[in-house]
């Protein structure tokens, strides 16, 4: 299947490219779609990726599916489908 | 509820420490009889300015306030509550202008030269605090005051020149009409003194727009109209100079806090080196991105989407360098050269993400010299950008819709995208000109003079106009909107969860309603009592210190102050702070019915992008504002009950009620 991937700020500096186009096997998760971007990305987008070890701190990344952020889903189990845009980022502040 | 036994404390910091506030120069009073009730961050004083007769007193600030408002926002809500009447006139002498730093304001806790500011609003006629960073809440807490209260009038222009337990009365007939940053700089070569920190008005203050702000160095108490309160009172400006230092109650306490807080900055994955090289302007990319960037008047959001060139990233090329309020590491404040067509040159230290959207997407306009011009512009007439380009906006809608026509504009042009009509309106507002006169008090006074059915198209809740996040697609930060104490201000009860994802207190649907009265009444309160009122940057509260925040705040206040509170106390002083305002404003006239948002944003849905097809119905509203309530414990038509307000120690607030 094939979504679309989308980022802002230092995760699209760290991928290249604000957006791109994946093909993935059906029935993808979250979790499948984050290694995969740790291949494009490398070592400087793995420290990103990873789920911390404390239990108290929460993920810096930020998933969102078709404008939902992730959290309100199923996490990263989160089952991607066709066409989906995946929208990915590290929390910024407002103004 | 544990609670601070006052008599023990009073004993304790009177027998074993030494004085909190420690002057090196001669006042008026010997500090050591104002400040013995505290050990550390407060410096225990309040001064009383009057303008009418050209008096001043110092009193001590209650310890009772202290603990129940921790500063800041806290104090200005209490004072303004207990002293100004709520049907006054807010252009009239009876109505206070209340400043107020926190206990963490002269510390050496990073990020904490940050203000209140307060006085009943012009704009709303609801209680209108607004708060500022920069030099002059650090300055005002080292020239000895936890909180200033102006009262009454002057005869003629006047400034304040606040040294030393001295307040001098001195004319600002010069200096009237100038723009905010000659003001200050007239004033320090008056004074001889180059740091000297200055808080003032530009001429949209003097002229009473109900939009002006108050400017302190180059950084703004923005929105209400707090400025033209400093300008119905001949007010242009207070200049103030200090030489203390704040004490600390616990050094070791004070030491592991600061430290835990060091260390939450140096791992926060943004903080560094990212919002320290970008500010907010990068917001733009992620609101588009999620589909709510307001545009063309809210009427084109996900239509209109031009942060390829205005967001954080396409700007950078206009950067010079960058800012940082005293006592910050980050220094996210950026400074930006325009360099292209008829605004090369114009210079500004900004412009931040709702300026972006102010002279940006609601206006139609992908310029960002034009953006970097008019946060200029602004910033030196004394307005606030926000309101004014949304009160632009409106006016180029209305133009659109053919209800202002040439004639009304005096020529001009204002299509939505016109950024050379919108600089010369802006223009025109600061001077109170032409059509700048019927716009210079913001879309719902604009409104009511223009009539034929223009507040259909007026942006705003409580009078005052929307920030730059499109709620149709984010609904708690909606609710907080309609019932923000101060009107649709973003930062009464900013929506992290939703819009960056933040997972605390747990993880929401942005498009969800369920669940978001609570969320949005714990949002309010958190940033009320966490960053308005210590006070701390608020960017820290969701960067470095989100995971442990109501901690973080008690065990500085315990290390800073000695005053003791859990986390579940520091919570609920945000609880007692908006609801003794909410009591102010339902004396000023406010009922549920004003817990509204416009109209367009209830019954037309978001056109396009990634949240199209989101509003938020009547029904939603509705539905919300009875969460919201009950999670309030007030009556379903917004009125606290006695027994939340006993819960509150506000006890006098139900008395006064009649309850």
């Amino acid at each position: 299947m094939k979504i679309t991937v989308r980022s802002i700020a230092l995760i699209k500096t760290l991928l290249g490219q604000g957006e791109m186009e994946l093909t993935l096997v059906d029935g993808a998760t979250i979790d499948v779609l984050l290694a995969e971007l740790t291949e494009i990305g490398g070592e400087k987008l793995a420290p990103y990726v990873r789920v911390p070890k404390e239990e108290s701190a929460h993920a810096p990344l930020r998933v969102m599916v078709n404008g939902r952020d992730i959290t309100a889903l199923a996490g990263r189990k989160t089952v991607l489908e066709e066409g989906d845009d995946v929208l990915i980022f590290i929390p910024i502040a407002g103004g | 509820m544990r609670t601070l036994q006052t008599a023990d404390i009073l004993c304790t910091y009177r027998d074993q420490f030494s004085r909190a506030f420690h002057r090196t120069a001669a006042s008026a009073e010997p500090a050591e009889q104002r400040s013995d009730m505290y050990k550390g961050g407060y410096t225990g004083n309040v001064l009383r300015v009057n303008l009418s007769d050209k008096t001043f007193k110092e009193e001590p600030l209650p310890l009772e306030v202290a603990q129940d408002f921790i500063g800041g926002s806290g104090f200005t809500v209490k004072y303004l509550y207990d002293e100004v009447p709520p049907d006054c006139d807010p252009l009239g002498p009876e109505n206070k202008l209340i400043y107020a730093p926190g206990p963490f304001t002269g510390t050496t806790i990073p990020c904490a030269s940050r203000m209140a500011i307060n006085a009943k609003s012009p704009a709303t006629g609801a209680m209108g605090v607004a708060t500022t960073g920069g030099h002059f809440p650090v300055e005002m807490k080292r020239a000895g005051y936890d909180v200033i209260i102006i009262e009454g009038k002057a005869e003629e222009p006047t400034y304040l020149w606040i040294k030393n337990g001295e307040v001098k009365f001195r004319s600002a007939k010069e200096l009237w009409g100038l723009t905010s940053s000659d003001c200050q700089q007239v004033i320090k070569d008056e004074l001889h003194d180059q740091n000297i920190r200055i808080s003032c008005i530009g001429p949209a203050g003097e002229k009473l727009s109900k939009m002006a702000c108050i400017v302190n160095e180059r950084r703004v108490a923005g929105r209400k109209g707090l400025g033209a309160v400093m300008g119905s009172k001949n007010l242009k400006a207070i200049a103030l100079r200090g030489e203390g230092q704040m004490a600390i109650a616990d050094k070791e306490k004070y030491d592991a806090a600061r430290k835990r807080m060091m260390a939450g900055m140096r791992k926060s994955p943004i903080l560094f080196p990212e919002f320290s090289r970008y500010g907010t302007s990068t917001t733009l990319d992620l609101t588009q991105s999620l589909g709510i960037y307001p545009a063309k008047n809210w009427t084109a959001t996900g239509v209109f989407t031009p942060a390829d060139k205005i967001g954080g990233f396409a700007i950078e090329s206009r950067g010079t360098g960058k800012m940082a309020c005293a006592g910050c590491p980050v220094g996210c404040s950026q400074l930006r050269l325009a360099q292209e067509g008829p605004y090369a040159g114009w210079f500004t230290e900004g412009p931040e993400y709702e300026t972006l959207y102010s002279f940006g997407g609601v206006t139609g306009v992908d310029n960002p010299d034009a953006i970097i011009a008019c946060d200029r512009i602004s910033d030196e007439l004394g307005l606030d950008t926000m309101s004014a380009g949304v009160t632009i906006a409106f006016a180029m809608e209305l133009f659109e819709r053919g209800i202002l026509t040439l004639e009304d504009t005096g020529g001009m042009d204002l299509h939505f995208g016109n950024d050379q009509s919108m600089v010369k309106l802006l223009h025109m507002m600061g001077e109170r000109q032409g059509l700048g006169d019927v716009l210079a008090d913001g879309v719902k006074a604009a409104a009511a003079r223009i009539g034929k059915g223009s507040e259909k198209y007026a942006m705003h809740v409580k009078g005052l106009e929307l920030p730059a996040y499109d709620v149709r697609g984010a609904k708690a930060h909606g609710l907080n909107y309609a019932t923000a104490f101060t009107g649709a201000d973003h930062n009464k009860g900013y929506a992290f969860q939703e819009i960056f994802g933040i997972p605390i207190p747990y993880p929401v649907d942005r498009f969800a309603i369920e669940g978001k009265g609570k969320l949005c009444k714990w949002d309010q309160d958190a940033r009320t009592a966490l960053a308005d009122s210590p006070t701390m940057c608020v960017f820290l509260m969701d960067m470095a210190v989100a995971d442990f925040m109501f901690e973080n705040t008690a065990d500085l206040m315990e290390g800073a102050t000695g005053l003791i509170y859990t986390p579940e106390e520091v919570h609920e002083v945000g609880d007692r702070i908006n609801t003794l305002a909410r009591v102010f404003n339902i004396f000023a006239g406010f009922t549920r019915a004003d817990d509204d948002l416009p109209e367009r944003l209830k019954t037309e849905p978001i056109p396009d992008g990634p949240s199209k097809g989101q509003k938020i119905s009547q029904a939603d509203l509705d539905f919300m504002l009875d969460e919201y309530y009950d999670a309030r414990g007030w009556t379903r038509e917004g009125v606290p009950t006695r027994a939340k307000l006993e819960e509150l120690r506000l006890a006098y607030a139900a008395d006064k009620l009649g309850l």
